[in-house]
């Protein structure tokens, strides 16, 4: 059921919630992790925690379904977050943080949200100070997701490609 | 053979270096025992480039197949350099400030332990140094000059070239004069580096044809290319030239080889006259002590100097070989830069050949060879695939993020740059005070600063980049350098080469100053790094001028 639209409460970086700015450590490690994170496999632990039901919803205002190929959700990118965030207490409290703000931020959870609404929040967050929750959840998220995406044969439907570069290379003419 | 007796030479490492140096040396009658420290891979299994995921996937990791290296000083972020700051348009929107040390990048010190080393990942450039690259500091009063020049080693790079199967046009470098033609044709160019020529043409500079170690056709029952773009994740069919489809086979031929994969050699003894007795190896978790009438070492720049120094004793406080103190000194990492952007109407540049096109000489004016060079990278950066390009380049989300991500692929192009490094005094190998690998032995501590002259190159590569890509009418992307963080596939010095046993460690020949039996065959012989050429022919060529050496004794 789509919910009747409702005022949204983007806030400024100041007012924040307290705590909500990452100091450097924090955030090297971050990076750290991450980098590590995604060059290895997924485990198979699937996340459960409350505020991770609207994964699918954001993920799908990402990378929505269009004419040529389908959502993030339908090819499995939020299962596949989900299961690498679970992997890492740090990267798991990140996302618990900032999905719980991302679900407070109208009278309604973010995946009760107009699309339109959703893609504002997304905006403001791509915008957002990169060392505050929003911003730096944002790009995290968003790299994870594209990279999950893009890693299956449906994702690009629409692109110059093969499934997998073997066995038939891309041999010459290129013109 | 067994692993104590019945081998004329001992070879450590089956990289560049290592391999080349088994080859010649069972070729001259000496059966060879090689040691490798990492596993052996096997292309089929280990090259996942026949399914979906494999833009994720790069070189594979396995036991054993990395060493750990710790970092020293890597030098600071100084404000003065913010220009050439790393940034991306559809990256994460975070740097370090300046006053930051510099770190290392994800892969840091890149390099693959394992039969064939890092031939396995490299992309195959077979680039012959520039006859002035040995001649650096008498034309240009910077570095240091080669005990040798370009024409003792041409003969041996033709050679190297014939067993690797390179693939290049003969007519478009006569600086680097040739004896004979390249062995095979040069492979065709592709849509990006067609686009640079053109552009480079309008500017008055000569892109050409990059000499590949890829096959353009059959070669030694080995097939050609297929173009799938993914040499550095490791080449499934096998006609790229790395060592283990190339000298490894050729020299197992001869029935003198004997290749010995996981095996950590810990420590060289020396006996009497100077000479290196033996050396302690750790082979199946056992440790074994293997006789070394002639022990050649060829485990990079890194890992050599790390056994020389481990290998002190009470005569050789500072290590084996180290008579002058110059054992670990004078590092020098790839100094590098690379330059993305967008040309509107370009098709198809995630395919070719990897590397295909170089640019010599980026200055009109310039006399003698450059202090670096450009070339086309669009491929081996990683933009082949979708994910590079969502990662990267295109920012955004929502549906007129996919649709311009569908628009968009193929008309990226990148160009890099490789440039000479002149080492700092505080850059080096040594001994890692505080970590210890799986063995109880200090793992070996890279530091690596950049000079203000480096910095000055830098700049210099960034402008030359910048200008090729604008002619090509490329909208800036992306833009990443050493200046941010220490990435090296190619690292020098550590164990030079020169005439003045006071000054270096090895003679001409590659022989050590302080050792008659020990020489050394990897690019930690090298003074310099030259203007920018991948250093693998050469290694190639050094190991077998060191071979005929030993054999000739």
């Amino acid at each position: 059921m789509i919910a009747p639209a409702t005022s949204l409460r983007l806030p400024g970086q100041s007012v924040l919630p307290r705590g909500a700015t990452l100091n450097t450590k924090r955030r090297n490690v971050l990076m750290g992790l991450l980098s590590v994170g995604l060059s290895s496999v997924c485990g198979s632990v699937t996340a459960d925690t409350a505020p991770m039901a609207s994964l699918a919803s954001v993920v799908d205002t990402l990378l929505p379904a269009d004419d040529v190929s389908p959502s993030a959700s339908a090819l499995g990118v939020d299962r596949d977050i989900a299961d690498f965030v679970k992997e890492n207490d740090m990267m798991t409290q990140l996302f618990v943080a900032a999905l719980d703000w991302m679900d407070q931020l109208a009278d309604m959870p973010f995946h009760d949200l107009e699309p339109s609404q959703q893609a504002e929040v997304l905006a403001f967050m791509e915008s957002a100070d990169f060392n505050a929750i929003p911003g730096r959840f944002y790009h995290i998220l968003r790299a994870l997701a594209v990279e999950f995406y893009y890693d299956r044969s449906g994702a690009i439907s629409g692109f110059p490609l093969q499934p997998a570069p073997q066995p038939n290379g891309y041999l010459p003419p290129w013109g | 053979m067994g692993l104590t007796d019945g081998h004329d030479a001992v070879v450590v490492g089956s990289g560049a270096g290592g391999a080349a140096a088994a080859w010649r040396l069972c070729q001259n009658g000496l059966r060879v025992l090689l040691l490798e420290a990492g596993p052996a891979f096997d292309r089929a299994r280990d090259y996942p480039l026949d399914s979906p995921g494999w833009e994720r996937k790069g070189f594979p990791v396995r036991p054993g197949s990395q060493a750990t290296v710790t970092y020293g000083d890597l030098g600071t972020l100084h404000a003065e350099s913010e220009d050439l700051a790393s940034w991306s348009r559809g990256g994460f929107p975070w740097r370090l400030p300046s006053g930051s040390p510099r770190p290392p990048s994800t892969n840091g010190y890149s390099h693959v332990q394992g039969v064939g080393g890092s031939t396995l990942h490299y992309v195959g450039e077979a680039h012959r140094l520039h006859p002035d690259a040995f001649r650096q500091h008498s034309l240009t009063g910077s570095g240091t000059d080669w005990p040798l020049a370009y024409g003792d080693l041409e003969k041996l790079y033709a050679e190297v070239e014939d067993v690797l199967g390179v693939a290049g046009d003969a007519d478009v470098d006569d600086e680097r004069w040739r004896s004979g033609p390249y062995p095979l044709p040069p492979h065709p160019l592709g849509p990006g580096a067609l686009a640079l020529k053109a552009a480079g043409a309008r500017q008055g500079l000569h892109w050409q044809v990059n000499p590949r170690a890829a096959l353009s056709a059959p070669w030694n029952g080995r097939p050609p290319c297929n173009y799938c773009g993914q040499c550095s994740r490791g080449c499934p069919l096998g006609d790229k030239g790395s060592t283990d489809v190339t000298f490894l086979p050729q020299a197992a031929e001869t029935g003198r080889l004997t290749l010995l994969s996981d095996a950590i050699v810990t420590r060289l003894h020396t006996g009497p006259n100077g000479r290196i007795s033996r050396m302690d190896v750790i082979v199946a978790g056992r440790s074994e002590s293997i006789e070394t009438p002639i022990l050649v070492l060829a485990a990079g720049a890194v890992q050599t100097p790390r056994l020389l120094l481990l290998s002190f004793n009470a005569e050789m406080p500072g290590g084996v070989a180290n008579g002058s103190g110059q054992v670990g000194r004078n590092f020098m990492e790839t100094l590098s830069w690379r330059s993305v952007g967008f040309v509107p109407g370009l098709v198809g540049s995630h395919l070719g050949l990897p590397a295909d096109a170089i640019c010599w000489k980026p200055h009109k004016a310039a006399q003698r060879a450059a202090d670096f060079r450009l070339n086309h990278t669009t491929l081996e950066t990683g933009l082949n695939g979708p994910i590079g390009y969502a990662t990267r380049l295109v920012p955004g989300f929502g549906a007129g993020f996919k649709a311009a991500m569908r628009d968009g692929f193929g008309s990226a192009l990148a160009v890099g740059a490789i440039g000479q490094v002149v080492p700092d005094v505080r850059s080096g190998v040594d001994l890692d005070p505080q970590q210890r690998d799986a063995h109880g032995l200090s793992v070996a501590r890279i530091s690596s600063v950049l000079t203000d002259e480096s910095i000055a190159r830098l700049r210099q590569m960034s402008k030359a980049a910048r200008a090729v890509l604008a002619e090509a009418g490329a909208a800036l992307v992306e833009e990443a350098s050493s200046r941010d963080a220490f990435t090296a596939t190619h690292v020098f010095g550590t164990a030079r080469m020169g005439t003045d046993s006071t000054k270096s460690v090895v003679d001409s020949m590659g022989r050590t100053h302080d050792h008659s039996n020990l020489w050394i065959t990897d690019a930690s012989t090298f003074p310099t790094s030259g203007g920018g050429e991948s250093p693998s022919l050469t290694i190639m060529a050094l190991a077998l001028r060191a071979a005929d050496a030993i054999a000739g004794q």
